[in-house]
């Protein structure tokens, strides 16, 4: 079962600002003010092919002004390539934890499954995901249609699935009593 | 690092953000541009109803709380006109009137376009500049659009943050209340009832009981409140169909879910939308919240910008 640990992780944080436009500082004080500016969002994607028959998917999630990159690589060939996205978007989530996450417990995303199954007789893939913290183990799910190439598509369903939870977990986290620490476990 | 790549078609998915976008109050055709260096774009042509701050809010709404996306506010155009709706189609060619790039603001001159704080499109400065160039030539075979001089736009979307962004609220639709009654004779009947902040609608409907029932049933109570919520508030006509179409239950070891798939339908255009939910409170839940993940996209956008157009009035 592949976790955000598997493959090879290669995530981490940008210090560019989303779309690699402003910095934060140079956000207008109406956005950083903003409720919903600790929400995350999806910046954007790439899908490239690394060797013949591997193809490697980035995704850029913004979180609280600051822009977090995972990328996952796996067989162009299923049942591999839908999980390949889906695996991309958690370890972007994982280096967003790791930067804002200021509580004791360290909360993690695995990816279960992503299946493509037959919703009346249209194809559907649904992104299985478990969440998990000292206290709780949750289960997350989101779906999309498959048309076409849905890279994009199954990242905003693992998106959808997980971020209310993110959330979540940021903000708890940041109220926590370890909270003020400067550094922790990597 | 682009919203999409050159290798990676995402038609399917764009389509569906483009006819998303389009159903929202005062939008009468969306484009989005994935560029390879500056990221989405999405450019709007609406009717004056609502301010363009109000639109442009609507479309963020519908992009972050329905996909999870994020397009900044600079990057969203929308180019606002005096015609009525049917005047616009008529020009922009109906159904495929889809925004010619070219209309959108160069981006060389930002100052030209208005703030959104006072973008009323009568008092935008703008409103008086942009038309001949930005107004697409008139297909010859449409009919005939009143004369009402030069079309007049007003831009928006550089400068297009919401007006009190600090206020921002994006709005989606909660489950209020679920009851379900089993009936002695078999079956049972469910109520729903859907809250926006202070205002709820509720369904009740009737089911046989059989395991399709259980998923299908909640469902379609859902939608049809859903479907209120939108038609409600608008006066632009605009009928979005959503209808039910399949759910299925997938049982494995860690998970059991709900997928449910509805069909938008917008313009003519037939759109998928799919939800999913676990099953950890029953199954008429998780299928009742399985149909409302389906449907927040159309739902977050649509209330802000009802809520907004009602405010306004």
């Amino acid at each position: 079962m592949p976790n955000s640990d598997d493959r090879g992780l290669v995530s981490g944080e940008t210090s560019a600002s989303p779309q690699g436009q402003s910095s934060p500082a140079g956000k207008s004080k109406v956005r950083d003010k903003s409720p919903y500016d600790g929400f995350i969002r999806l910046v954007g994607h790439r899908v490239r092919e690394v060797q013949p028959g591997v193809v490697q998917v980035e995704a850029q999630i913004t979180c609280r002004g600051r822009s977090f990159n995972g990328a996952a690589s796996g067989a162009e060939g299923p049942p591999d390539r839908l999980r390949v996205p889906a695996l991309a978007t958690l370890r972007a989530l994982d280096a967003c934890l790791q930067i804002f996450y200021l509580g004791i417990s360290e909360p993690t995303l695995v990816l279960d499954n992503v299946v493509e199954v037959s919703v009346g007789d249209f194809p559907v893939a649904v992104v299985m995901i478990t969440a998990a913290d000292k206290e709780n183990s949750t289960p997350l799910v989101a779906a999309c249609p498959l048309v076409g190439m849905s890279d994009l598509a199954i990242i905003l369903a693992t998106l959808q699935a997980t971020t209310r939870t993110v959330s979540h977990w940021l903000a708890v986290g940041a109220r926590s009593p370890s909270a003020g620490r400067q550094d922790r476990p990597q | 690092m682009t919203p999409t790549d050159d290798r990676a078609p995402e038609g399917g998915l764009v389509q569906r953000v483009e006819v998303l976008l389009s159903s929202l109050t005062a939008v009468v055709s969306a484009r989005v541009v994935l560029d390879e260096e500056k990221g989405a774009q999405v450019h709007i042509i609406a009717t004056s109803e609502m301010p363009v701050s109000e639109v442009s809010r609507a479309v963020m709404s519908a992009l972050t709380w329905g996909l999870g996306f994020e397009v900044p506010p600079n990057q969203i155009t929308v180019v606002q006109s005096r015609l009525s709706r049917e005047e616009l189609k008529a020009l922009l060619g109906s159904e495929k009137a889809d925004l010619d790039p070219s209309l959108t603001a160069p981006e060389d001159s930002p100052p030209e376009v208005s703030a959104p704080e006072d973008s009323a499109p009568e008092e935008s400065p703008s409103v008086k500049s942009a038309p001949e160039k930005a107004a697409p030539d008139p297909p010859e075979p449409k009919p005939a659009v009143p004369d009402t001089g030069l079309l007049e736009f007003s831009l928006g979307g550089t400068s297009g943050e919401p007006k009190g962004g600090s206020e921002v609220e994006f709005r989606r639709l909660e489950l209020q209340d679920l009851q379900l009654e089993k009936r002695p004779q078999g079956g049972f009947g469910i109520s729903v009832r859907l809250a926006d902040n202070d205002r709820s609608i509720g369904a009740q409907r009737e089911a046989a009981g059989t395991e399709e029932d259980c998923l299908e049933v909640p469902a379609d109570a859902a939608l049809g409140v859903i479907q209120e919520f939108l038609r409600a508030g608008r006066e632009d006509g605009l009928s979005v169909v959503l209808r039910f179409m399949a759910a299925r239950r997938l049982r494995s070891p860690q998970h059991d879910v709900v997928v449910v798939l509805v069909e938008a339908i917008v313009r003519g255009r037939r759109i998928p939308l799919t939800g999913a939910a676990s099953v950890t409170d029953g199954v008429e839940r998780a299928s009742i919240l399985a149909t409302l993940q389906a449907t927040n996209a159309f739902v977050a956008g649509t209330l802000t910008a009802n809520a907004a157009n009602g405010s306004a009035r």
